[in-house]
């Protein structure tokens, strides 16, 4: 059974953590791209800052899938840390991203309510501006 | 993706961040709101480093980013809160 060799499952997932991590990164940056072009429209056409908040919860979603990729990646790699040092580390950078995944929740949260409150006190005045116009 | 690659990306995302920060601060003349969109893009940046196998310290240094990142965001949001109350009315005197 030589395939499952402890060095033959450390190479695969050693290449598997490599690779969701990977895509956690590239999530990450693809966020930050989608983002950056969205603000270059909406700079030139709509200047409001709900519209730039809009933006900015979409990145943070963005960066809260990232995380998760990272969060898997770390999960995969204990899977094979044989150090205790190696183990000290993955659970230091476990920690500061649960807790990130954490905050960034909080605050993608916060700032959707936020947007529902702006939205609907929108609506309210736009009503209350039509039924005193009518 | 190797280091190197990472820590371009990660400045890459950085001067993307400073840039539109800044814009969003003049276009809608709320600095708060540009300073929020910098930190978002300060923080990816962060999340990019951090994925890198460095050493404790390259660790450390990246952990600290994410962290003054996260209390500034805390003190925006409470600075905005606190700007968006209006002031309480004094007390009527009392016959």
């Amino acid at each position: 059974m030589g395939f499952l060799s402890e060095d033959a499952v450390a190479t695969f997932v050693d290449v598997l953590v490599r690779l969701v991590e990977t895509a956690g990164a590239v999530i990450i940056f693809s966020g930050c791209v989608i983002a950056f072009v969205r603000f270059l429209v909406l700079a030139v056409r709509e200047r409001r800052v709900s519209s730039f908040t809009r933006v900015r919860l979409d990145l943070g979603r963005m960066l809260a899938l990232g995380l998760e990729f990272q969060l898997a990646s770390d999960v995969l790699r204990t899977a094979v840390a044989p150090t205790l040092r190696e183990i000290a580390e993955l659970a230091a950078v476990a920690a500061i991203r649960t807790a990130l995944n954490f905050f960034l929740a909080r605050e993608i949260r916060e700032e959707r309510e936020e947007i529902a409150r702006d939205t609907a006190e929108r609506d309210t005045a736009q009503r209350d501006t039509a039924q005193a116009a009518g | 993706m190797t280091d190197a690659v990472r820590d371009v990306v990660a400045l890459g995302v950085v001067a993307a961040g400073l840039l539109s920060g800044a814009a969003v601060a003049l276009v809608t003349r709320a600095p708060l709101a540009g300073l929020q969109w910098l930190l978002d893009f300060l923080l990816a940046a962060g999340l990019l480093r951090l994925g890198a196998t460095g050493t404790p310290t390259a660790l450390a240094t990246a952990a600290a980013i994410v962290a003054v990142r996260q209390v500034a965001g805390l003190g925006l949001r409470r600075a905005r809160a606190a700007l968006a109350v209006p002031a309480p009315e004094p007390p009527a005197p009392s016959p």
